[in-house]
């Protein structure tokens, strides 16, 4: 990465902030050359090394507007019509780039940002300035900072300049100056930016056609130019844009807080009808997702998916691991499962992908309590259960106060951390202590109930008929009576016995006395 | 007639090199392998520290508990190998170990918490019978199925890898076959060993073949009942045998209080 510096000594002690003035603290501003380009190759990533153009406008206005180096390689040039860059390359991929793709990597930028600096404005679409005064404890130089926001935004899958200025503007300026990390030391702007073409400036174009008439054709030249009479001769615009040309700058940083709202976008240019590829695509978005949101020490809380339908229509599907999870193949596992439940009627030509944010979860242990698991590795680990068994069938085992024939819940695993353990799930239940070497006979139910078919003599069963469990019985206990939901469409009633069948063991029954149905619901073990 | 006696030749004749007694061919090849990439299996040493079930008898006849990091399998006994519903006391076993494990509330020399997770098949675990059996219900995780037999396996390997369990049953009322890929039952094996984690496997269906385990039989168990014949009569309890290590110890078990129906 190139690193350009006029003068070292930007990071020192910045001047005195006053009213109505520049704000003389340091700031950097991170460009992405050709957004729409690279916002494309982030959500499709195949096309990296191919040659592609993306173009602007529509119809017989449709112009190439940026080539990646493969398509300026054949001979692919902005400007061109789509049929001419075709006819010079037949094996040029042309693309238009979605509004909302464009947008994810804007906001991908500026979740960097934020990363970075509580000072992040967004500006022209393209770039983001950054309020780093103060930050030399954290970054020794401007290049360190640079080569950390370098690799931080790569990481998000963009490549980006930066620039180091006293202002906004002439941060950006830095930036627009030359690629990897340029620096404008303090004092030396105006020699930093002598040779820069007259439209780094970016001036209205009436004022750059005529600055051109009158021969001048970079920013130094512009700033050479006579301060008296300016404001009469070129306007106002042109007094601000002088004084920036030497080194003047008075933009206000606006920041703006950060976004919520994390979300990704892709748009293909044809449809997908295999599940296989298309969770392929939303691997790749969930993992541009992950890092966003892990940049601001969060954890994706909640996945909302919408499917776009070929020719038209949407398709939402929503998901929600156990816990706060960065793991992307836990979350990925979940939308599969979600999508075989309920698949798209119609082939996928696209799909948006927003993640609702949580706090990841925290533990705080005790100093004399038992040890804590990690929670973060815990989070995981549900979600890859969940994604196996289903999100019904994860957790702690709960025994509801009314059962019935209720075999009992499930409520989500989240042990208490620190301290003895005296939480009970079921606060209307105590936990009493078995004696030691003399264990409490388990019930192992059956699901479904296994049906028998039953002989009695007057209420007592005598023999069963269930398949495996056919037998005489030699010891019976029962009946127990209950009835339960009595005011419902359903009523139960019935009774249970204990039973004992010779050489089989010993079984729960249940005797429905409304379908006079027997069912074996458990065995003793 | 002496053309017709055609002489067998033996097989160093054959021009295959000198024959090599079997005990040197497997040492050549085991010297030939990287080091490390071999290594016995075998029975469980005296020293291998021990997760104690809960249960004095169960625990001298095992010698201390089960085995730390290896597999535990927990056969019905008797001879009883058939799927079905055969009283044998693994479940009252199983959930006595987990309980001792989730009511665990001192220091432990344990790195791990008292945290047990049930990997359970058939959806065949009584939350009632768990708690009787005095398990502390926050801390037991539980996988409910019904699964698959692939599901079952993958659950459990991945319970295991995450390290972050004392204990972990395996229970399957009715599966997996013995028709399992034993690969399936080393991955468990080598991920027990390498996080620590002791491993109940509960289940009837197969009877070996699983590198490293430790095998325990349990049961039948029949009832004691008292009380008249009739309504009067109710069951207290069962009682039943349980063997390892070539030991048989007797186990009591009793109904827990409250055990109340609707």
């Amino acid at each position: 990465m190139g690193i350009r510096t006029s003068i070292a000594g930007l990071m020192g002690n910045g001047d005195d902030v006053t009213t109505g003035r520049v704000k003389d603290g340091d700031y950097a501003c991170a460009i992405v050359p050709g957004m729409a380009l690279q916002a494309l190759l982030r959500s499709e990533p195949d096309y990296r090394g191919k040659p592609l153009a993306v173009i602007r406008g529509a119809g017989s206005h449709a112009r190439i507007h940026l080539v990646t180096k493969a398509a300026m390689a054949i001979g692919v040039r902005p400007g061109m019509t789509p049929s001419q860059a075709r006819s010079v390359a037949p094996g040029i991929y042309i693309r238009d780039v979605d509004a909302g793709v464009v947008e994810a990597a804007r906001m991908a930028l500026l979740d960097v940002a934020h990363s970075f600096s509580p000072g992040v404005e967004p500006r022209n679409g393209d770039s983001v300035i950054l309020d780093v005064g103060g930050m030399n404890g954290l970054y020794p130089s401007p290049t360190d900072m640079g080569v950390a926001l370098t690799a931080a935004c790569a990481h998000a899958g963009l490549s980006i300049r930066i620039g180091f200025a006293k202002g906004p503007r002439l941060a950006r300026l830095a930036a627009q100056s030359g690629p990897g990390v340029s620096v404008f030391a303090r004092g030396n702007e105006a020699l930093a930016m002598d040779p820069l073409p007259l439209t780094a400036l970016e001036p209205p174009e009436n004022l750059l056609a005529r600055l051109k008439r009158l021969g001048i054709r970079t920013v130094g030249a512009f700033a050479r130019l006579d301060t008296r009479g300016l404001g009469i001769r070129l306007g106002p615009e042109a007094m601000d844009l002088h004084d920036l040309a030497r080194g003047i700058d008075h933009c206000r940083h606006n920041p703006q807080p950060p976004s919520e709202s994390f979300q990704e976008k892709v748009a293909l240019d044809y449809s997908l009808d295999n599940l296989e590829p298309l969770i392929f695509m939303l691997n790749g978005a969930l993992d541009r997702l992950a890092v966003r949101i892990e940049g601001r020490r969060m954890a994706p809380s909640g996945i909302n998916l919408l499917l776009q339908l070929d020719p038209d229509g949407f398709h939402p599907v929503r998901v929600v691991p156990p816990a706060p999870t960065s793991d992307v193949r836990s979350l990925v596992a979940l939308i599969r499962l979600a999508l075989q439940k309920s698949p798209p009627p119609r082939p996928v030509q696209g799909f948006s992908v927003r993640a609702d944010a949580g706090n990841p979860v925290a533990a705080q242990g005790s100093l004399f309590g038992p040890p804590v698991p990690d929670p973060a590795q815990m989070a995981i680990l549900l979600g890859r259960l969940t994604a196996i068994a289903g999100t019904e069938n994860v957790g702690s085992p709960n025994v509801p106060p009314i059962r019935g024939r209720n075999p009992g819940t499930i409520v989500p695993f989240s042990p208490p951390t620190g301290g003895r353990m005296t939480r009970q799930v079921n606060p209307t239940w105590t936990t009493q202590p078995p004696r030691k070497d003399r264990p409490v006979l388990a019930l192992r139910r059956f699901l479904p109930p296994v049906e028998a078919t039953v002989a009695q003599e007057g209420t007592r069963p005598v023999s069963i008929k269930g398949g495996p469990l056919s037998g005489k019985v030699i010891h019976s206990a029962g009946p127990w009576y209950t009835d339960s939901s009595w005011w419902t469409e359903s009523p139960q009633a019935g009774a249970y016995y204990d039973v004992e069948i010779d050489g089989r063991g010993m079984f729960r029954m249940w005797h429905d006395l409304v379908d006079d149905l027997w069912a074996v619901e458990g065995v003793y073990d | 007639m002496r053309g017709a006696l055609r002489r067998h030749r033996t097989m160093p004749e054959r021009g295959l090199g000198k024959f090599m007694p079997a005990q040197e061919a497997i040492a050549k090849v085991l010297r030939e392998l990287p080091p490390g990439m071999v290594r016995w299996g075998g029975g469980v040493k005296e020293d291998m520290p021990r997760l104690p079930s809960g249960l004095a008898s169960v625990d001298r006849a095992l010698g201390g508990g089960w085995v730390r990091g290896r597999l535990n399998v927990v056969r019905p006994g008797g001879g009883l190998f058939a799927e079905g519903a055969a009283s044998t006391g693994r479940t009252t076993l199983a959930l006595a170990t987990v309980a001792e494990v989730t009511r665990t509330s001192t220091l432990s020399t344990s790195r791990k918490g008292p945290l047990a997770a049930w990997v359970d098949g058939d959806a065949s675990l009584d939350p009632e019978s768990a708690r009787k059996a005095g398990v502390d219900l926050a801390h037991l995780l539980w996988v409910r199925g019904p699964l698959s037999q692939r599901q079952w396996f993958t659950a459990g390997d991945e319970i295991l890898a995450s390290g972050l369990f004392r204990l972990v049953v395996m229970g399957f009322q009715r599966g997996p076959t013995q028709r399992v890929d034993g690969a399936n039952w080393l991955r468990l094996a080598r991920d027990a060993e390498r996080t620590r984690t002791t491993v109940l496997v509960v289940n009837p269906g197969f009877a070996g073949g699983i590198p490293g385990a430790v095998f325990a039989s349990v049961g039948p168990v029949s009832g004691v009942w008292s009380g008249q014949a009739g309504p009067g009569m109710l069951l207290d309890g069962a009682t039943g045998e349980f063997s390892a290590n070539d030991r048989d110890e007797t186990m009591e078990m009793e109904i827990g209080d409250g055990f109340g129906i609707g």
